[in-house]
C-alpha cells in the first residue's frame, strides 16, 4: 500500500513534464519505463514495455490549443501494472503487458479530459492573477503561475492511486480467471504490437511519394542482408550508409 | 488553368502548428497565401511567415485588398491554395474587393478584454459579429473548427 | 524625468529567465494561453529594467496579454522582447510598443516552426532509434536496451536545450536580427531530411522485426515478413480511416483472441 503512494506521488511529479514543467522528455513512456523498471526491479522490461507504447503515441502531440489524451500516463501505469502481475502474481509476461495496457489506456483519456478541464480553471487564476499583480507585483504572478501546477499534480496523483489500487485487484482477477484461448490471443498482440507502431510512423512520413520508395528500398536492403548473412550489424551499418546518402542527395535540391 | 481556393481561415496567429501541420496535410494544400496588411509591410514579419511554412508548399503574402487576385498570378497559378486571414473584418474587405468564397473557417481569435470566449480557442466581439452577419449575408457557410479532427461548429449558434 | 539611470540587462538576469522560461504552461488556459507563464518568465527583466511602481504595473500588464507559442521557440521571443524592453527602458519610454507588437508577430509562425521542427519530426525521429535500439537490442546484454532511453532524452536534450538557452541569449543579442539567422538556418530543411531519416529506418525496422524475433509462418521465415508488412498495410489503412491508435489496439486484441479461438496458431 505504501509503495503504491510512492509511484503515485512519483507519477504524478514525472507527469508534470509531459506538457506543464520543462518538457525534458523525462515523462516519455521509453523514459519512465525505465524509471519504474528500475524501482520495481526489472529495469530491461520496464524499457521494453515504455518502447512499445512509446511507437504507438509516437506522433501524437499537443499543437496549440489542442490537447491530446495524456499517453504518458498510460505508459506509466501500463509499466507498473504489468510489472507487478509478473513479479509478484507470476503472471506471462506478453498476456499481463497488453491485459495492462488495455486496462491503461481510458486512464490517459481521463488524464486528458481532466486537462482540459484544468485548463478551463486556470482562466480563473489568470483573471485573480492582474488583482494579485495589482497587489504583490511580480510576486503575485509568480504564485498564480505556480498555482497551476497543483491541479495538474493532483489530477495525475488520482490518477494513478486508481489504476494501482483498484486497478491492480482488478488486473490480477482478470488474469486469474482468463480462459486460455484468451491468454494466447493476449500474448499474440504482444508479439504483433510492433506493426501497428510501425504503421503509426509510416503515416508521418507518408504525405510525400519519395518517402515511399525509400522505405519501399530500404525494405528489400533490410530484407536482403537479414536473411542472406544474418547480420543485424550489417543491416544496420547498410540504413546508416544509406540514410546519409539519401539526406546528401536531398539537401541540395 | 485555375487555382483552387481549399480553405480559407481565420487565426489571428496566421500560420501556426494546426495549420501547418494539421490542414496542410488534411487539405492537401501545394501554396500559403497570407492576406494581412500589417505582415505585407514589415519584412520582419514577411522573413518570419516564409520561415514558417512547410516544406515543399509555396508562400503568398498579399495586402488584404489584393486577396481576390491571388489566384491569377504566376507562382499560384493551378496549386490547391489555403488562405488565412487575421480577422473577420479583413475577409469582409477581401470578400467587397472581388474573393470570391463559399466557406470559411475558424480556427482562433484570441481573447482580449471586452471580447466573448465563444469556444477553446475562438473570442468574438459585437464588432466582429457584425462582419460575421455581413458574410452570411453573401451567402458565405462560416465554421468554427480548430482541428481537422474536431468537429465543426457553425457561427450562426453563437451571433 | 531627473537623473535617468542607465538600465541594463546583465547575463545573472537572462540566466534567471531561461529557468523561468521552463515554466511557460505551467498555468495554461484557455482564454490567454501562456500569458502568466510569459509574466512570469520575462519578470527578471522586468525587475531589473522597472522601479517606479507605476512603470512595473505596466510591464506587468502588457505582458499578461494573450501569448501562445512553441514552448521551446519561446525562448527566442524572450531574448528579443528582453532587449527591446531594454531599449525601451533607455530611452525612458515605459510603454515598449515595438515589444509588443515584435511579441504578438512572432508567436504564431515560431508555433508552426517549433511544431513542425520538434513535435512532428526531431522527437518522433529520436524516439525511432531509442526503440530501435531496445527492440532490437540483445537482452544478454542490458547496456543495449538501456542505451535506448539515454540516447533519446541525450540527444533530445542538446537539441531543447541549446535552442531553449541559446535562443534567449542569441535573441538578446542579435534582437529582432535574428529571424534572418532563423531564415538561413533553414529549419524547414532539417525537419525534411528528419523525414528521409525516418523513412530509412522505418524500411529497416519492417522486415527486421519479425526475422530477428524469430517469426515463422508455415516453417518460412520469409512469410514472416510478408505477414509482418500486411498487418503493417492493415493498421495503416486503419489509421487513414481517422480510427485511433487506441481502437486499432482493441480491434487487434479483439482479432487475436478470435484467432485464437479459431486455432489458428
Amino acid at each position: 500500500m505504501d509503495h503504491i503512494i510512492w509511484l503515485s506521488v512519483l507519477g504524478a511529479v514525472r507527469a508534470l513534464d509531459y506538457a506543464m514543467v520543462g518538457q525534458f522528455m523525462v515523462s516519455q513512456p521509453l523514459v519512465i519505463g525505465g524509471i519504474f523498471g528500475a524501482l520495481l526491479g526489472d529495469l530491461p522490461n520496464g524499457i521494453l514495455i515504455g518502447a512499445l507504447i512509446q511507437l504507438l503515441w509516437i506522433s501524437i502531440m499537443p499543437v496549440g490549443a489542442y490537447v491530446p489524451p495524456d499517453y504518458t500516463v498510460t505508459g506509466g501505469v501500463t509499466v507498473i501494472l504489468t510489472l507487478t502481475l509478473v513479479r509478484q502474481y507470476g503472471f506471462h509476461f506478453g498476456t499481463s503487458m497488453i491485459l495492462a495496457l488495455g486496462m491503461s489506456i481510458p486512464a490517459g483519456i481521463l488524464s486528458g479530459k481532466l486537462d482540459i478541464a484544468a485548463r478551463h480553471f486556470n482562466v480563473r487564476l489568470d483573471q485573480r492573477a492582474e488583482s494579485l499583480a495589482g497587489k504583490y507585483g511580480l510576486t503575485g504572478i509568480a504564485w498564480a503561475n505556480l498555482a497551476g501546477l497543483g491541479p495538474a499534480f493532483l489530477r495525475n496523483f488520482l490518477i494513478y492511486l486508481l489504476w494501482l489500487g483498484p486497478g491492480v485487484w482488478l488486473a490480477v482477477k482478470l488474469s486469474g480467471s482468463m480462459p486460455p484461448q484468451v491468454v494466447k490471443g493476449l500474448g499474440l498482440v504482444f508479439w504483433i504490437l510492433p506493426a501497428l507502431a510501425f504503421a503509426v510512423v509510416l503515416e508521418i512520413i507518408a504525405k510525400d511519394r519519395a518517402h515511399w520508395w525509400i522505405a519501399a528500398v530500404f525494405f528489400s536492403v533490410g530484407l536482403l542482408l537479414l536473411i542472406w548473412p544474418g547480420e543485424i550489424i550489417l543491416a544496420l551499418a547498410a540504413a546508416l550508409a544509406g540514410a546519409t546518402a539519401v539526406v546528401c542527395w536531398r539537401r541540395k535540391w | 488553368m485555375t487555382s483552387q481556393l481549399g480553405l480559407v481561415r481565420i487565426d489571428d496567429r496566421l500560420i501556426h502548428g494546426q495549420v501547418a501541420i494539421g490542414w496542410v496535410k488534411t487539405m492537401k494544400s501545394q501554396h500559403l497565401v497570407v492576406a494581412n496588411d500589417a505582415v505585407a509591410e514589415d519584412p520582419m514579419q514577411v522573413c518570419l511567415m516564409e520561415m514558417a511554412t512547410p516544406p515543399g508548399l509555396g508562400i503568398t503574402i498579399c495586402p488584404v485588398a489584393e486577396a481576390g487576385l491571388v489566384g491569377s498570378r504566376e507562382e499560384v497559378n493551378g496549386k490547391r491554395i489555403l488562405m488565412l486571414f487575421s480577422s473577420p473584418g479583413d475577409v469582409c474587405r477581401a470578400v467587397e474587393n472581388g474573393l470570391f468564397l463559399k466557406e470559411l473557417n475558424i480556427g482562433g481569435l484570441r481573447y482580449s478584454p471586452g471580447k466573448k470566449q465563444i469556444t477553446k480557442a475562438v473570442a468574438i466581439d459585437e464588432h466582429d459579429a457584425e462582419h460575421f452577419r455581413k458574410l452570411l449575408g453573401y451567402k458565405v457557410k462560416i465554421q468554427i473548427q480548430m482541428l481537422p479532427t474536431d468537429e465543426p461548429v457553425d457561427i450562426r449558434k453563437y451571433i | 524625468m531627473v537623473n535617468t539611470p542607465v538600465f541594463r540587462l546583465t547575463k545573472w538576469t537572462l540566466t534567471a529567465v531561461v529557468w523561468r522560461s521552463f515554466f511557460l504552461q505551467a498555468c495554461w488556459n484557455f482564454q490567454r494561453m501562456q500569458n502568466l507563464g510569459f509574466c512570469f518568465a520575462i519578470s527578471p527583466v522586468i525587475k531589473a529594467l522597472h522601479r517606479a511602481p507605476r512603470a512595473r504595473q505596466k510591464a506587468i500588464a502588457r505582458h499578461l496579454e494573450f501569448f501562445n507559442t512553441h514552448p521551446y521557440c519561446a525562448s527566442i521571443i524572450l531574448g528579443v522582447v528582453a532587449k527591446l524592453e531594454e531599449q525601451a527602458a533607455q530611452a525612458g519610454d515605459d510603454e515598449a510598443r515595438e515589444a509588443v507588437r515584435v511579441k504578438i508577430g512572432m508567436m504564431g509562425p515560431l508555433a508552426a516552426l517549433g511544431d513542425v521542427v520538434y513535435w512532428a519530426m526531431l522527437r518522433p525521429a529520436l524516439a525511432l532509434v531509442g526503440v530501435s535500439l531496445v527492440l532490437f537490442g540483445d537482452y544478454d546484454q542490458v547496456w543495449l536496451v538501456v542505451l535506448g532511453p539515454i540516447c533519446f532524452v541525450g540527444l533530445y536534450s542538446i537539441a531543447h536545450l541549446g535552442l531553449r538557452i541559446g535562443g534567449i541569449f542569441l535573441g538578446y543579442k542579435r534582437g529582432v536580427e535574428i529571424v534572418k539567422e532563423l531564415h538561413r538556418f533553414s529549419p524547414q530543411q532539417i525537419a525534411r531530411c528528419l523525414s528521409f531519416f525516418m523513412a530509412v529506418m522505418l524500411g529497416m525496422a519492417i522486415p527486421a522485426y519479425p526475422l530477428l524475433k524469430g517469426w515463422r509462418v508455415l516453417d518460412s521465415r520469409m512469410l514472416g515478413v510478408v505477414l509482418m508488412a500486411l498487418l503493417v498495410g492493415l493498421m495503416y489503412f486503419g489509421l487513414r480511416r481517422r480510427i485511433s491508435v487506441a481502437w486499432l489496439f482493441y480491434g487487434l486484441v479483439g482479432l487475436a483472441i478470435l484467432a485464437a479461438y479459431a486455432g489458428l496458431f
